[in-house]
């Protein structure tokens, strides 16, 4: 989208047009959408905490300073308002413990692909709390004193977090080549693959009876 | 070693996880519930449920007011009808031959009632000279008489000030039990004490005479009141006599189920067989059992079992997907409050015990938590015995003498928690059935 495009869409959103906010709102969807998904225990919720970005981004338009980056705006409304989504039981991490899980040891990760989906549905099978530390730290680049203030917790449970987070990614990483998937997809391809063998049986019945 | 190590691991995530933009095709439900963000207003599924719930409550309330409607037709009706029995029993008195039958039971009834008053009315008359006056008076001493019988003495007494009258001696030639009413003619009667209720009533049947041909309305609200008295009583009767009248229901149902509010809701069935008890004609109890299978979704927090007392919030499970099987005990009083040819309406409240007969429940963490899902099955464990407020309409249509349809929307609100969950289970629906009239099979026509 061309930045003459962009302020003409942001224009039309202030005006509260409904047509420029649907197109806002699909131009940045895919982006939106990826922040989300990290922070989020699953896709719903990633969209629910879309949808509340987004109408923050609707209603706080008129803040917006066009000296910046658009996209870097939205991308910071959505990332506060997954924190603030999580925020209420971002400290339960002294009920997993995670010192009860196997040591495996600190091998060197193997040099696999791991596709976008294996990434994320990992990183959507970490606690909250231990999600969002990582998610600010590894991928936003935050300090752990910048993600003790932003959640308000201490740097040490920010530290633990990170931590605790890491080992538990570490474990499913190095599990991701020896066991099957069993993420939510799942249900979904088990379901395609039922479809698919119903059709081709009715199929060869239908030849048969031929 | 190992920092090196988590660097990776980052590494693997940051870039593995970015760049992703493209990754999501735009879903247009996610801008519909945008959309209902922005307009602040509930979800599209939630608006169809939503539809499905206000609808029978508009149907219940159509009900009440179509019925409400022809209750208040059928009041007129009944007023109306009340006349012809009256004149029944008016000619059945040994009076002659009266042509306008109304007039003489207002006489009836005040030459009994109004013999004192009437006196004073005319020794006020003859001193004041002012018919009007008397008239007035007139209307209100009796009691009995409704305000508009105010208006047809009013103008009759005009008429009485015109010598020689002729109505009046019409009236006094109608009127040929009253003895001596010649005397009335002449108002200026130097001895009306014992004639004086007399008075009153001629020129009462007077006003009756020369006005009801063309106010009809007057009559039926004059003769209303002494009509209705007479009318309850029969209507008790038999009742009294014969014991109530059963009919026996077969009502089956789809009904949505939902905690909280009807946002989120499953259909779910239910049927079973009410017992009506018709204590009067208006008032009846039904009561009965019907099987009824909820299902329902709920989340963690609106799902309090006693066993999670304590238990942190984050270990517990965030969704839940129940389906009860339910036996439901109703005990409703219902008031039909219309009723005409082969159409009834009524409403009526009460409260439903469940017996819940299994429940299974099927519970679901947080995908982030890494716990399993789980399923648990209670069997016979709970009952809420008048634990559920019932809320129904009722339209019945009858076919014939024995058969009769129902549809009955309902409302179904919990007053304690239901199941192990204790969750504020509600159920809407429309019942639609067959009702059988038993007194008809009992006894032969």
């Amino acid at each position: 989208m061309g930045e003459a495009e962009l302020q003409q869409l942001i224009a039309g959103c202030l005006q509260q047009s409904r047509k420029d906010q649907k197109m806002l709102y699909k131009a940045f969807y895919g982006f939106a959408m990826s922040i989300c998904l990290r922070y989020a225990g699953n896709r719903y919720e990633a969209a629910e905490i879309m949808n509340q970005g987004f109408l923050k981004v609707f209603t706080n338009l008129h803040k917006y300073d066009t000296g910046r980056p658009f996209i870097a705006w939205v991308g910071r409304i959505m990332m506060n308002t997954s924190v603030d989504y999580y925020r209420s039981n971002l400290k339960l991490s002294l009920n997993d413990d995670l010192d009860a899980a196997e040591d495996i040891g600190h091998d060197e990760l193997p040099d696999q692909k791991l596709n976008y989906d294996d990434l994320l549905s990992m990183i959507q099978q970490l606690p909250n709390a231990y999600r969002t530390v990582f998610n600010l730290f590894a991928i936003e680049g935050f300090s752990h004193e910048e993600i003790a203030t932003q959640l308000g917790i201490s740097t040490g449970t920010s530290k633990s977090n990170l931590f605790k987070a890491r080992e538990k990614l570490k474990i499913m990483v190095l599990n991701s080549g020896r066991l099957p998937d069993n993420g939510s997809e799942d249900i979904r391809h088990k379901i395609i693959a039922i479809g698919a063998i119903s059709v081709g049986i009715s199929h060869l019945i239908e030849l048969i009876m031929r | 070693m190992k920092g090196k190590n988590e660097n990776k691991l980052d590494q693997l995530f940051k870039d593995g996880l970015s760049g992703s933009e493209d990754h999501f095709a735009f879903r247009e439900e996610d801008w519909a519930s945008m959309e209902r963000l922005l307009d602040n207003k509930p979800s599209k599924k939630a608006v169809i449920r939503r539809i499905i719930y206000y609808s029978a409550a508009i149907a219940a309330l159509l009900l009440l007011a179509v019925g409400l409607f022809f209750f208040n037709r059928s009041d007129k009706a009944k007023n109306e009808l009340a006349v012809k029995p009256k004149t029944k029993t008016d000619t059945q008195i040994p009076v002659q031959k009266d042509t306008v039958q109304n007039g003489q039971s207002i006489k009836d009834k005040d030459s009994v009632k109004n013999g004192n008053p009437g006196t004073e009315n005319l020794a006020k008359n003859d001193i004041n000279g002012n018919k009007d006056k008397t008239g007035s008076t007139l209307g209100i001493t009796p009691g009995k008489h409704n305000q508009p019988n105010n208006i047809p003495v009013d103008q009759n007494t005009v008429n009485p000030n015109v010598p020689g009258n002729k109505t009046i001696k019409d009236s006094a030639d109608k009127n040929k039990t009253v003895p001596s009413v010649d005397n009335n003619n002449n108002n200026n009667a130097v001895d009306p004490s014992k004639l004086a209720s007399k008075t009153d009533k001629t020129q009462n049947n007077l006003a009756d005479n020369t006005t009801n041909p063309k106010q009809p309305d007057t009559t039926g609200s004059v003769t209303a009141p002494v009509q209705q008295t007479k009318k309850d009583k029969p209507s008790l009767k038999p009742i009294l006599r014969t014991g109530p009248r059963f009919t026996l229901a077969i009502l089956a149902a789809p009904d949505l189920n939902a905690v909280n509010s009807f946002n989120r809701n499953q259909v779910g069935t239910n049927f079973g067989v009410q017992l009506g008890i018709h204590l009067s004609k208006k008032f009846s109890i039904s009561t009965g059992a019907s099987y009824a299978v909820k299902p329902y979704q709920a989340s963690g927090s609106q799902y309090n079992s006693a066993n999670w007392q304590g238990v942190p919030a984050a270990n517990l499970p965030n969704y839940i997907t129940a389906n009860c099987k339910v036996l439901d005990i109703p005990l409703n009083l219902n008031y039909q409050f219309y009723a005409q040819g082969k159409n009834k309406f009524a409403v009526g409240s009460g409260l439903s015990s469940y017996i819940m007969l299994r429940e299974n429940y099927h519970f679901e963490f947080a995908d982030g938590s890494g716990k399993p899902a789980y399923d648990i099955q209670v069997d016979g464990r709970n009952q809420h015995w008048l634990g559920v407020l019932n809320l129904n309409a009722t339209y019945e249509r009858r076919i014939n003498s024995k058969f009769s349809t129902i549809i009955q929307p309902y409302m179904k609100l919990p007053i304690t928690g239901i199941g192990v969950g204790r969750v504020d289970l509600r159920s809407t629906g429309v019942a639609v059935g067959v009702s059988w009239n038993i007194n008809s099979a009992l006894r032969p026509k």
